[in-house]
């Protein structure tokens, strides 16, 4: 496993609350590499070890032409790239629903930058929601994949 | 045996992949995922921590732990056929717990050719052992029409989760 902060209490003081997120403002992030690490550490945790991500020899031989990451590599992607700060972090942020396309595999090897904002936010029936986008560039500038989520914010 | 890329039609039912939620499987995904949220973690806090009206009283799994695993078995089929995962959308609707039994499910509704490949629709739904609906959505993928461009053989279905009831 990569070198990161895993106690999410440290940082909770810094963290926006739901009414200091700031809708349509560029969240900071850093570039991720994508190594083999990652991608099979992810599909072994989800039980998946599709030959597409372990055997180059089998994957060489597919429509890819080599290893590729599970579609949903977004999400260690996502929580690589932004801060210990952000409010993605906040403990006790639930994920009510999520949607993603996927315009090409990520790879081992893979430079990828997320571009992330708020685009809304609402409270609804008792509870704090924010609607969030992200979107994952490739070294080329080039679309990998792109994501929509609602969060129910703690605070 | 590996389906045909002929088989994806309206009313094809992806197998289901189905896994025992342990506590164990919540750490290893927290860590894979570098999602460390306490709500997964930290069974004191979470003992009493209340959201809202609701109070889990033990950590929950990851809701994108519940979306990888129907994303699974769709790749499972697609990725063998020389196709492509394209989209996935999931809504949380019901907690899962530790021992919880989460098994998804997948049905093709709708098709249509676009260019050299089949575009699919499918209803995509993971529910636990007690039928309640813990995310539910859609999902949508290609398929090429005609001979399969895959050389390899298909192991992905047999390689599987270890994680079954």
């Amino acid at each position: 496993m990569m070198d990161v902060e895993t106690d999410f209490w440290k940082d909770e003081q810094r963290r926006a609350s739901w009414d200091e997120i700031e809708v349509g403002v560029e969240r900071q992030t850093r570039p991720v590499d994508v190594t083999l690490e990652i991608i099979q550490a992810y599909a072994r945790s989800i039980g998946d070890l599709n030959p597409m991500y372990f055997d180059e020899d089998y994957a060489k031989q597919t429509v890819f032409g080599g290893l590729i990451a599970p579609p949903t590599i977004h999400v260690p992607l996502l929580f690589l790239a932004t801060e210990v700060t952000d409010w993605m972090k906040t403990p006790g942020t639930i994920n009510a629903g999520q949607n993603w396309y996927y315009r090409r595999p990520a790879r081992p090897g893979d430079v990828l930058t997320l571009s992330a904002r708020a685009l809304d936010k609402l409270y609804r029936k008792e509870r704090l929601f924010v609607i969030h986008d992200n979107v994952f560039y490739d070294r080329d500038e080039n679309v990998v994949c792109a994501g929509r989520g609602w969060t129910v914010r703690p605070r | 045996m590996s389906p045909q890329a002929a088989a994806i039609e309206v009313g094809y039912e992806f197998p289901s992949v189905s896994v025992v939620v342990s506590r164990e499987m919540i750490s290893a995904y927290a860590a894979a995922s570098y999602d460390f949220n306490p709500l997964h973690l930290d069974e004191d806090w979470m003992a009493g921590a209340e959201f809202g009206s609701t109070r889990f009283g033990e950590v929950i799994a990851h809701g994108l732990m519940t979306y990888s695993l129907v994303t699974r078995m769709l790749t499972d089929v697609v990725y063998p056929l020389g196709g492509w995962h394209e989209r996935c959308e999931m809504r949380f609707t019901a907690p899962v717990r530790t021992g919880d039994i989460v098994t998804t499910y997948g049905v093709v509704n709708s098709v249509r050719t676009m260019g050299a490949q089949l575009l699919y629709a499918a209803a995509v739904r993971a529910e636990r052992q007690d039928a309640t609906v813990v995310a539910i959505g859609d999902a949508m993928g290609r398929v090429p029409i005609g001979p399969i461009r895959t050389r390899g053989t298909h192991r992905a279905a047999s390689a599987g989760g270890p994680i079954k009831p």
